[in-house]
């Protein structure tokens, strides 16, 4: 039974009146969110040099001791749907929670992000599609920057090795701020194997984390050459008979 | 009221005050040389601040933007954070979360420390009158599903199933009320509502936060003795709502010490 008479709440503060969504109003009126002490809106996940901007805040609530010794943290229900594929934070503390929470969205993450669209099931693309409503993945991609892998040679030191020859023929100028300390002692020719960090959209050199001194490559003998076998010995197939090597 | 499985995850006592018209306005260094005073069980401090952004007009360079943070509260806990001490203009709130894996420090204890600080408070702002106070208690229920479902009329005497062939099934439930309990000035609120988890780490029972909150405003006096029977009437009333809304089945995931059964 609901009464419509409000002269029963006539002395009651209006700020006290309000019926929320959330327990601020109740909790103590403006002072709102730091009286919810195990409330936290959270709009990143951090796992170490990684960080996921979301799209929208995410209010995560840690319950302490519910799962045994563990408390969990656990996110508010999300008006847009896919609540299903939502995790939860295990931890002791709720930033021991946040970190397992964090972890957690970054291992869904990163597992349905090593598969192209075509190699993920139906559950994957809805599981995906799900991730892309709390995270904002293109943000993440273009905010990532990219390590890879690269051999070159040292092109130019005078007196400082400045210049790089990278593999596919492509000159670059390094900084030695940008190069690890064991750079400055190569002299032009050296080659070197490095793991390179660049800007995901420009592909501007960052940093190299890692060089590793190759041995020069051999030229190669005028017999060695005329050992390689010619095309016109090349077997000819029609398109749809070739068979590529599976993973 | 013993339970092997209680369900409170957090419970606090608020109090709201008015300020003597002499008192210096309420600011950070009050704050913190109020939180001060119980450093050795408060060692850790938090400010909440707000962010207030105003236009300044310069004379021909059109305008800049200048931004401020004002303190609007403070709250101090131990390393643990298993307790917690806020103060904001005219406001005093003491909050204990769970501390142990099946207990908290229980009602007497936070009713005890709430009167100490609120006798503090008293003692440094000198208020003129109490204008309120609050009980809070926050529980995490788990209701048991049964081929990922459950059915909360099985469980709770406070919640009833939309018609499934009807309105289709619910898969967000939320309930909240404001009453004004019988022979009482006092305001009653709760609030229940599911939690959602992951299918992959669902244990076969869906998560609800319950919310009770019995607030006083009239009645009440700077006198720690008329407060602390407000509490204890409070703390019990709170409790014989909780009794009620659940049915025997509900009851039982309490697991009842004391064979404690549902209040008729």
């Amino acid at each position: 039974m609901i009464a419509f008479d409000a002269s029963q709440f006539a002395d009651v503060p209006p700020a006290f009146m309000v019926m929320e969504d959330t327990s601020q109003n109740r909790r103590g009126g403006t002072i709102g969110a730091i009286s919810d002490v195990t409330k936290r809106v959270v709009d990143e996940a951090v796992v170490g040099e990684t960080s996921y901007q979301l799209r929208r805040p995410v209010t995560l609530t840690f319950y302490p001791f519910v799962a045994g010794s563990l408390g969990e943290l656990i996110q508010e229900p999300n008006p847009l749907g896919h609540d299903e594929y939502n995790v939860i934070g295990r931890g002791v503390t709720y930033d021991v929670a946040l970190a397992d929470w964090s972890a957690r969205l970054h291992t869904r993450l990163q597992t349905l992000l090593a598969k192209r669209d075509w190699e993920r099931t139906a559950e994957e693309q809805e599981e995906m599609a799900a991730l892309e409503l709390l995270i904002d993945v293109p943000a993440y991609q273009k905010s990532t920057p990219l390590r890879m892998r690269q051999i070159g040679t040292v092109a130019r030191r005078r007196p400082m090795p400045d210049r790089v020859r990278w593999e596919d023929g492509s000159y670059e100028p390094v900084g030695l701020d940008q190069m690890p300390a064991e750079f400055a002692a190569f002299h032009a020719g050296q080659r070197f194997e490095a793991i390179v960090v660049r800007t995901p959209g420009t592909r501007k050199l960052l940093r190299v984390v890692h060089v590793q001194p190759l041995p020069r490559l051999a030229a190669a003998t005028v017999e060695e050459w005329s050992e390689l076998p010619p095309t016109t010995k090349a077997p000819t197939l029609p398109w749809d008979k070739i068979r590529f090597a599976k993973d | 009221m013993n339970l092997g499985k209680p369900p409170v995850v957090e419970v606090s006592v608020a109090f709201w005050f008015e300020a003597s018209s002499a008192a210096p306005d309420w600011g950070e260094e009050q704050a913190v040389r109020f939180l001060d005073q119980f450093q050795a069980d408060y060692p850790e401090t938090e400010v909440q601040a707000e962010q207030r952004v105003q236009v300044q007009k310069i004379p021909r360079k059109g305008a800049s933007l200048q931004t401020t943070h004002v303190p609007i509260a403070f709250r101090a806990y131990p390393a643990d954070r298993s307790r917690y001490l806020l103060t904001a203009k005219d406001y005093l709130q003491c909050i204990f979360l769970r501390s142990t894996e099946n207990d908290y420090p229980g009602f007497q204890a936070l009713k005890a420390e709430s009167l100490n600080k609120f006798e503090e408070y008293v003692r440094f702002y000198r208020p003129t009158k109490v204008t309120g106070f609050a009980l809070t208690y926050v529980d995490l229920v788990r209701i048991p599903t049964v081929d990922k479902r459950a059915t909360l009329s099985e469980y709770f005497t406070i919640c009833e199933d939309p018609d499934e062939a009807t309105f289709g099934v619910a898969g967000f439930v939320r309930k909240s009320f404001k009453t004004v309990p019988p022979g009482s000035q006092d305001i009653l609120s709760f609030e229940i509502y599911n939690l959602v988890k992951a299918a992959s780490q669902d244990e076969g029972a869906i998560p609800f936060r319950m919310e009770w909150s019995l607030q006083g405003f009239k009645g009440l006096a700077v006198d720690p003795s008329v407060i602390g029977e407000r509490l204890e009437s409070a703390h019990r009333f709170l409790l014989t709502c909780f009794e009620r809304c659940f049915k025997p089945k509900g009851w039982a995931l309490f697991d009842p010490q004391d064979g404690s059964q549902v209040l008729k």
